[in-house]
């Protein structure tokens, strides 16, 4: 059973996806999500020092505490809206519970920078960190919602361009599956997915073809559905999900082809929380950063 | 010097790195905690045993052998260092704590497995499973805090050959774990693709989620009765539109302007609509031209 703030509050969540979603507009979600984030306040007790790319934004949070594990997060928005003080919120609490500090890459985002520009800006901040230093037996890679699914294109990428794999990565509530293919998480959930049903198709109000810039061939790539890539030989993987997103299967369905592809890849389905709670006031997140505290500690000892 | 520093770093790094692969063994039976001890009140047989194995692994495994490496180096540390001395102090007496409050949760599943039908016993079981989990993560966050990564500053070459001569000859664990705990080594060894994780219920908790459930529903059903509505009055739109255009040009028809005027938005429309229709209808039933009616 969900906790009482949980379930006052996963409702109206709930609804403001939909609402979000049903008449998706670029331009009047990003001023509707400024206006939520401003009223969100920057974390405290931690330090948040820029550290930028050649293409794009990153931030480093730290605690101050002394850590050689670093997590690089990339924020979820459908790949085209920002929140950035939300996010740091969540990289502040990740680095509490993991003991690490966290570079958060604020990648490109589209319209203006289709598919596969904020992917590329996942990859120089990986390949940044291991510039700088940093051993991939130290890092995880994680997200959530569309930085989830970013998170493991990026793995994908990394893979096929033999390229050190992190010790791990988690996805909260991704979008794993953008293709409507047989098989797809799409397809298994189509009475529920609200683009499906509200926006499929149109290129101005569907974040999927804002993403892929109008192309829709482009959705089964597996840098845009890792679902639909070969998930061999990827490192542990650890997805989160609310029981009540429309997103669950996204997740169900890939730690389960990850895992018959070999991969040490295990999904918590959360009952009835709403898409990515870890920003919610819910006691669910503070025990779901546990879990990925103890995830993080378990991949870089 | 250099090298000798190094040789320092390394051999601490050894030695710490031991103790950081035990809290990652223990972070997989927190997370296990966390997942599953709320399915200990509702379906116990399914998960017990499992818990009886971890809540024994972790209790014995840090008394016998993670507490005394680490306590060692803490009181080696404390002599050497002024600043860390608290910490370390402080840490060590929480092994205590945490062996006092194993033996009690081991008490309590050694409780409820011969009263599996104690409910209550079963809840005690899941809360103390929850509060071991916080405060142990509390505990590991900080050795590594404030400990593990300053240990190699402080301690020389001799205090590490020390420190490894005396924690070689406290590993009595046979470190083959698999015979004396066969279920939780092949949780960790195979993890489990799914875990549906459930937090604590209580009965206000439950009346609010049924309440919470049928607001839900009925958030739904305005949802879909707004777009019904909105659709319908986009279809009346469009039908009053079609037929005020094939409309003849009935000098009588006044409240042809109210209707023009009313087309300037939905809402307004959707009355002046009605209204004028309501008039428009008197009207023709009364005209002898009522069979020209347009939406006939
Ligand atoms: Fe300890
Ligand atoms: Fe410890």
């Amino acid at each position: 059973m969900p906790s009482i703030q949980s379930q006052l509050l996963s409702r109206l969540a709930d609804q403001a996806m939909k609402t979000i979603f049903r008449d998706f507009n670029v331009d009047k979600a990003r001023s509707r999500l400024a206006m939520i984030d401003r009223l969100n306040p920057a974390p405290t007790g931690v330090q948040i020092e820029s550290r930028d790319l050649s293409s794009c934004a990153a931030e480093w949070i730290r605690t101050g505490r002394n850590t050689d594990r670093v997590v690089m997060y990339l924020p979820g928005g459908a790949w085209v809206l920002r929140s950035p003080n939300t996010h740091r919120g969540i990289a502040a609490k990740l680095a509490k519970a993991a003991n690490v500090d966290v570079l958060l890459v604020f990648y490109r985002l589209a319209p203006e920078h289709p598919f596969p520009a904020g992917l590329q800006d996942c990859i120089e901040g990986y390949e940044t960190l291991l510039r700088d230093g940093v051993k991939p037996s130290r890092i995880v890679i994680g997200g959530d919602s569309a930085g989830g699914n970013l998170a493991l294109a990026t793995l994908l990428a990394l893979r096929d361009g033999n390229a050190p794999l992190p010790a791990g990565a988690f996805a909260l509530s991704p979008c794993t599956d953008m293709s409507l293919e047989e098989g797809g998480a799409r397809m298994a959930m189509r009475e529920f997915d609200l683009l499906i049903s509200e926006v499929e198709g149109r290129i101005d109000a569907d974040p999927r073809l804002l993403y892929t810039g109008g192309n829709a061939d482009v959705l089964d790539h597996p840098y845009a559905s890792p679902l639909r890539g070969n998930l061999a030989g990827l490192c542990p993987l650890l997805l989160q999900v609310g029981g009540a997103e429309f997103l669950v299967d996204q997740s169900t369905l890939f730690a389960d082809k990850a895992r018959a592809a070999g991969v040490d890849a295990e999904v918590e389905v959360w009952e009835g929380q709403p898409h990515v709670w870890h920003v919610m006031p819910f006691p669910e997140a503070n025990q779901a950063f546990d879990h990925l505290g103890d995830f993080v500690r378990r991949c870089c000892p | 010097m250099k090298n000798r520093t190094h040789t320092v770093r390394e051999t601490s790094e050894r030695y710490v790195r031991g103790l950081l692969e035990d809290h990652a063994r223990f972070s997989r039976v927190l997370t296990m905690i966390g997942r599953d001890a709320r399915r200990l009140v509702d379906a116990p047989s399914d998960v017990l045993p499992l818990f009886a194995e971890a809540v024994d692994y972790v209790v014995n495994f840090q008394n016998v052998y993670h507490h005394p490496r680490e306590e060692i180096m803490f009181s080696r540390v404390g002599e050497k260092s002024e600043s860390l001395a608290a910490a370390a102090k402080k840490l060590a007496q929480e092994h205590g704590g945490t062996a006092y409050a194993g033996k009690e949760l081991l008490a309590l599943i050694e409780h409820v497995s011969r009263a599996p039908g104690e409910r209550a016993g079963r809840e005690q079981l899941a809360k103390g499973l929850e509060r071991f989990a916080r405060s142990m993560r509390s505990h590991i966050a900080q050795e590594e805090d404030l400990l593990y990564s300053q240990v190699w500053i402080e301690l020389t070459r001799r205090d590490w050959d020390k420190l490894i001569g005396q924690a070689a000859a406290l590993d009595p664990l046979d470190h083959d774990h698999s015979a004396k705990y066969p279920l939780l080594v092949r949780y960790v060894s195979e993890g489990r693709t799914r875990s549906d994780v459930t937090t604590e219920s209580s009965p206000f908790g439950e009346a609010l989620g049924s309440a919470m459930d049928r607001i839900g529903t009925l958030l739904d059903g305005l949802a879909v009765i707004d777009r019904t509505m909105s659709r319908q009055r986009k279809e009346a739109c469009a039908l009053a539109r079609k037929s005020i255009r094939a409309m003849p040009i009935i000098p009588a028809l006044q409240p042809m302007d109210s209707v023009r005027a009313g087309m300037q938005s939905a809402g307004e429309f959707a009355s002046a609509y009605r209204r004028w229709f309501r008039e428009w209808n008197a009207l023709y039933s009364r005209s002898d031209t009522a069979t020209r009616r347009p939406h006939a």
